[in-house]
């Protein structure tokens, strides 16, 4: 008789037959407990408790009239109609938008270039800018590629397309001179990096400059006047205003720091303070946590460089947590 | 248009699938029992009201994120009731109601309405019992809504309240106990009070 070691409550409560006994549906069973309870007398209280859990109490719930439900249905598929617009004009709002910005942008390389040719002699100033949440794209003469991330500038004379000056975020991929062996340069507020032909990326959004070596070789020289060699891969961060070396790595994945170029924000396991810092400087918002342990969370995870509704919705995804927009602050709860 | 879903398997790959009939069914299904236990925790009709088109809004946006399910009712009692928590704590916040520590906790009531009269446990009288329940503790009482009024199972409940088999197992069985334990007591005290009345009658 192997029920003659039931002791626990839940043994009785996951015995089909004896819920076959307490619902009376089973004569064999009713039988087989009717003479189960009188042979073991001691497990009566178990049992009888065990069978007021089955049987319980009988409730009479409470209805909600069927039109209410339908009212709250038709309601629900209006709002979910109306995103569904929304989202498309978006879209097609974005997708003029954009083509207005590369009308826009053209002009102003138009604009530019007419200004170098203007003043070829001269060797005048060209200057770009880019606002929050915009990012582009500019070719040196010299073949040069650079890309200006958001609420940055980069500015050169036009008689020398290889000194450059950066404030912000830049990535740059330099064309090689072997023919002369010219150098390239970029300047921040707190060094120059000197290369022959290479990717790198610079950042001098916060106080100091962060440069990340993808490929090729550089030279930084600290405004302290001291020099530093990086290979692929190292990151050397620098401030001029507390002239310390504040960061100096090897082998860092550069695709972290480099992806924005591509569209993407790229985190990992990093703060999601860190982390806001990062979206703070790229689409112009202020972030306020109402928790210091939130602020602390470890995040993973890819993010827009144009769009801050999807970005905000990958943050409240991925920490499971909230985050409100109010102008220019993201509340994160 | 009505679709039948032979389980509830099917009922979520297709409205993970984005089918608006799925939705239509799922919402069908579960508004009624979601506002009640709704209004349970939170006893503000428009505020349930709401939070229950923000939740399953929610829910459609978000269906391609969603796991696989066997078994929908528990899951989804599970992530409105963490929904709503949420919610609420946020307006008490805006409203500046928030003590320091305590944090909302669902804290069921019934009406006497809601009691069917005849029991099948002779112990339980409605009337006793309307007030022995509300003696309760807050999570007992919470587990006795899930289990009986809206036929959860105890591993169902597990998974809603996210505690274990076991804890939910003896949190029913306690709040079992105790209310047998009041009902015994209950029937003492009615007959000697009884059995007073009628000497005192008789001297």
């Amino acid at each position: 008789m192997e029920k003659d070691n039931y002791f626990q409550i839940e043994d009785f409560l996951q015995d089909e037959s004896f819920v076959n006994w307490v619902n009376r549906t089973r004569p064999e069973d009713i039988e087989y407990w009717d003479q189960w309870l009188a042979n073991n007398p001691g497990k009566r209280e178990l049992a009888h408790e065990a069978a007021i859990m089955i049987s319980g109490i009988l409730f009479n719930p409470k209805q909600l009239p069927q039109s209410d439900v339908e009212n709250a249905l038709h309601l629900l598929n209006q709002r979910i109609d109306k995103n569904l617009d929304e989202a498309v004009l978006t879209q097609q709002k974005q997708k003029t938008r954009r083509r207005w910005l590369s009308i826009a942008a053209s002009f102003l390389v138009l604009i530019a270039s007419y200004l170098v040719f203007q003043s070829m002699n001269k060797g005048k100033e060209i200057y770009y800018e880019t606002a929050f949440g915009e990012q582009i794209d500019i070719k040196l003469s010299d073949g040069t590629a650079v890309a200006l991330n958001a609420n940055s500038s980069l500015r050169w004379y036009s008689n020398n397309t290889r000194e450059v000056w950066v404030e912000g975020e830049a990535f740059f991929k330099v064309k090689k001179k072997p023919e002369t062996g010219a150098k390239f340069r970029v300047h921040t507020n707190d060094l120059v990096v000197e290369v022959l032909g290479t990717a790198f990326n610079v950042n001098s959004h916060a106080a100091k400059t962060q440069v990340v070596l993808e490929e090729g070789k550089v030279k930084l020289k600290l405004k302290n006047g001291t020099e530093k060699t990086m290979n692929p891969g190292d990151l050397i961060s620098y401030s001029a205003r507390i002239d310390q070396v504040l960061e100096s790595k090897q082998s860092v994945r550069s695709a972290l720091h480099t992806s924005w170029k591509d569209g993407t924000l790229m985190f990992d396991d990093i703060s999601l303070e860190e982390a806001m810092k990062k979206i703070e400087n790229t689409y112009g918002v202020k972030a306020v946590f109402k928790s210091e342990s939130t602020a602390k969370r470890k995040i993973t995870t890819g993010v827009p460089t144009i769009d801050l509704e999807t970005c905000i919705k990958a943050f409240e995804l991925a920490l499971d947590i909230e985050i409100e927009q109010n102008e220019n602050q993201l509340i994160v709860y | 248009m009505a679709i039948a879903f032979h389980s509830d398997r099917a009922l979520w790959i297709a409205f993970k699938n984005g089918s608006r009939e799925a939705l239509d069914n799922l919402f069908r299904s579960y508004y009624a029992p979601l506002y009640h236990y709704g209004l349970k925790i939170y006893g503000d009709i428009s505020f349930i009201e709401d939070s229950l088109q923000s939740f399953f809004l929610h829910l459609y946006d978000n269906r391609e994120q969603l796991a696989n399910l066997e078994n929908i009712k528990p899951y989804l009692f599970k992530a409105y009731r963490r929904q709503l928590l949420r919610q609420i704590e946020k307006s008490r916040k805006q409203n500046k109601l928030k003590n320091q520590e305590a944090q909302w906790q669902p804290n069921i009531h019934f009406s006497a309405d809601e009691i069917i009269s005849k029991q099948e446990v002779e112990a339980f009288q409605k009337e006793v019992l309307l007030e022995m329940l509300h003696h309760l503790p807050n999570r007992q009482r919470e587990v006795i809504y899930l289990r009986y009024y809206n036929n959860l199972s105890i591993s169902e409940i597990a998974e809603v309240l996210s505690i274990t088999y076991q804890g939910t197992a003896n949190t029913l069985h306690k709040a079992i106990k105790t209310l047998r334990k009041d009902a015994k007591l209950k029937r003492i005290v009615a007959f000697f009070s009884l059995l007073f009345l009628a000497l005192w009658s008789f001297s």
